[in-house]
């Protein structure tokens, strides 16, 4: 089936919005709670509203950092003396759900969006602490009413948890059986620190599960996605993600916690789509003077704004992103233009194309670092031949 | 299998004998007496250098060209100083990885992709002695941007009266 694509907004949203309506670079938002205060969101198109996801991010439910705390429903809020987990399932979840549904419904998103409590690791009680801080109250609020949207069930799968066989199928089990949902949220946990994912099997498991829950008729949506999202489309998810800053292309908890502090801000990385990659501004140089005529950047107005002499790079800039969005979403549109094996051809096909343009730059004496080197590329190619491989799409 | 060993004991040992015994005058072209910029640890450019050596002629100092050797110091793992190295040619004009010579050889032989990357290789022994098995030829660096950051540090870092 054809995805959409949507925008997991954060801070400097207007850009996603910006290039929503000015590009077309996707169908929809996800609206992140921690960065959007509520009246923004109230006072948000109601079209947008109508093509939006409210992502409530009670992870962290004791923490209501950022705008969280404008939300009365947020846990911490919503309780009384602070969040405790004992004592609130047993006064406060069922409040905190029922507004939090009335506020999405009133809202008018498309799905209302059932939250979920972080859990690193692999915890034995993951399920049953979910069904009953959350699950449990948010779907008896969403009972009663006549109006609700579909409800979508928002997880955090860590790597271990999507690793172990006998905890995914538990997992899946859970979704599939339970009434009144009609699909994931899913967001998965990388334990990697390079800025794109790397691990194989990793992205194999997530294509696994996405598939698995899909075969279910359920909606997939895969939230805080890099690049790993050409991979991730052969899992046919219903939508995937594209975000402005790192914490927006990949699940940090960090980024929810009190004590965190955003640190020294990274050097501005432009996006090579036919690298599948973001390339830091200060290898730029070296691109262009010794790949001469083979250009790796993508021809656009922002990409001819970027390049001018007077334009000041720094990683506040729109343009960088604006960029990604137009670029990404290229690519994005060309794969859901197709489905299973033609798909899992067209992936393997922009990968390929990726490694042999790093191979053209080796060659000419570049040295990358291994942010932004083609070093993800063979195990991106790794996931999606052994997933082929079980859909019987290889030859 | 004989067990290399190291001739210097920490990438501080080797920063130190290097800034002791390679000829960065020489390699600069500094007149007598005139004042070399050495500093250790750079930060703010692209990747913390090991070392920075530069030399503003005194009547370019305000705006002429700088001339700048950046360089990496490894103890082994000559492909992630390879790595480091290079990014050191956005804002240096000259760049050199410094490895610890009795760990040089799997560098050494692979001084192909240290030529084509124009990155110097050098091997340095604790007694200051040194073999450089790669010259890297001079290339304007890939970032004015970052180069006149290197710039404005020598000049402002330099003292005023050293001519």
């Amino acid at each position: 089936m054809k995805f959409e694509i949507y925008h997991q907004l954060g801070f400097r949203h207007q850009w996603n919005l910006q290039s929503l309506s000015d590009d077309a670079t996707g169908d929809g938002i996800i609206i992140g709670a921690k960065s959007l205060e509520r009246e923004k969101v109230e006072a948000l198109p109601a079209n947008l509203r109508g093509a939006a996801l409210f992502d409530p991010q009670f992870f962290l439910p004791g923490v209501a950092k950022g705008q969280l705390e404008t939300y009365n429903f947020f846990p911490q809020v919503a309780a009384n003396d602070g969040f405790k987990s004992s004592d609130y399932a047993d006064e406060s979840a069922e409040i905190s759900a029922t507004a939090c549904v009335q506020f999405q419904i009133n809202s008018g998103f498309r799905y209302v969006v059932i939250p979920t409590r972080y859990m690193a690791g692999m915890p034995s009680n993951f399920i049953e602490t979910q069904e009953e801080l959350f699950v449990g109250p948010f779907l008896d609020a969403i009972a009663p009413q006549q109006n609700s949207p579909p409800a979508l069930l928002q997880l955090v799968v860590t790597e271990n948890m999507l690793k172990d066989d006998e905890y995914t199928a538990d997992l899946l089990n859970w979704i599939t059986g339970r009434q009144g949902i009609a699909g994931v949220y899913l967001i998965f946990e990388s334990s990697g620190t390079s800025k794109q994912v790397k691990d194989a099997d990793l992205l194999y498991r997530v294509l696994k599960f996405t598939a698995a829950v899909r075969e279910n008729e359920m909606v997939v949506v895969l939230g805080y996605l890099n690049t790993e999202s050409v991979v991730l489309t052969l899992g046919d998810p219903s939508i995937v993600t594209m975000g402005i800053y790192e914490n927006t292309r990949s699940f940090r908890i960090r980024t929810f916690e009190d004590t965190h502090t955003e640190q020294r801000g990274p050097s501005p990385r432009l996006y090579c789509s036919q690298l599948l990659q973001w390339v830091d501004r200060n290898y730029h140089g070296a691109l262009q003077r010794r790949l001469q005529g083979q250009n790796v950047f993508d021809q656009n107005r922002y990409q001819a704004l970027m390049f001018q002499p007077t334009f000041k790079w720094h990683f506040t800039k729109p343009e960088l992103y604006k960029h990604h969005f137009l670029e990404l979403s290229c690519q994005l549109r060309t794969l859901s233009n197709v489905e299973g094996q033609a798909r899992f051809i067209m992936a393997r096909g922009m990968i390929n194309a990726a490694v042999e343009r790093f191979r053209s730059i080796e060659q000419v004496g570049i040295v990358l670092d291994q942010d932004n080197d083609g070093s993800p590329l063979a195990s991106w190619l790794t996931a999606i031949n052994e997933f082929a491989q079980d859909q019987g799409w290889q030859s | 299998m004989a067990e290399l060993t190291m001739s210097f004991a920490s990438e501080r040992e080797l920063v130190h004998t290097a800034m002791r015994h390679l000829p960065l005058r020489q390699w600069l072209r500094v007149p007598k007496e005139a004042y070399l910029f050495q500093k250790t640890e750079v930060q703010g450019l692209f990747g913390i250098p090991d070392l920075v050596a530069a030399f503003a002629a005194p009547s370019e100092r305000e705006t002429g060209p700088i001339r700048s050797i950046a360089f990496e110091m490894k103890l082994s793992n000559w492909r992630r100083g390879l790595m480091q190295a290079f990014r050191y040619r956005s804002f240096a004009s000259t760049v050199f990885l410094v490895i610890d010579d009795a760990g040089s050889r799997s560098a050494v032989a692979n001084s192909d992709r240290f030529k084509r990357a124009n990155i110097g290789l050098v091997g340095l022994n604790a007694d200051g002695s040194f073999h450089v098995y790669v010259w890297p030829e001079h290339e304007d660096p890939y970032s004015p941007e970052l180069q006149s950051t290197l710039n404005e540090l020598v000049r402002t870092q330099s003292p005023t009266d050293f001519d």
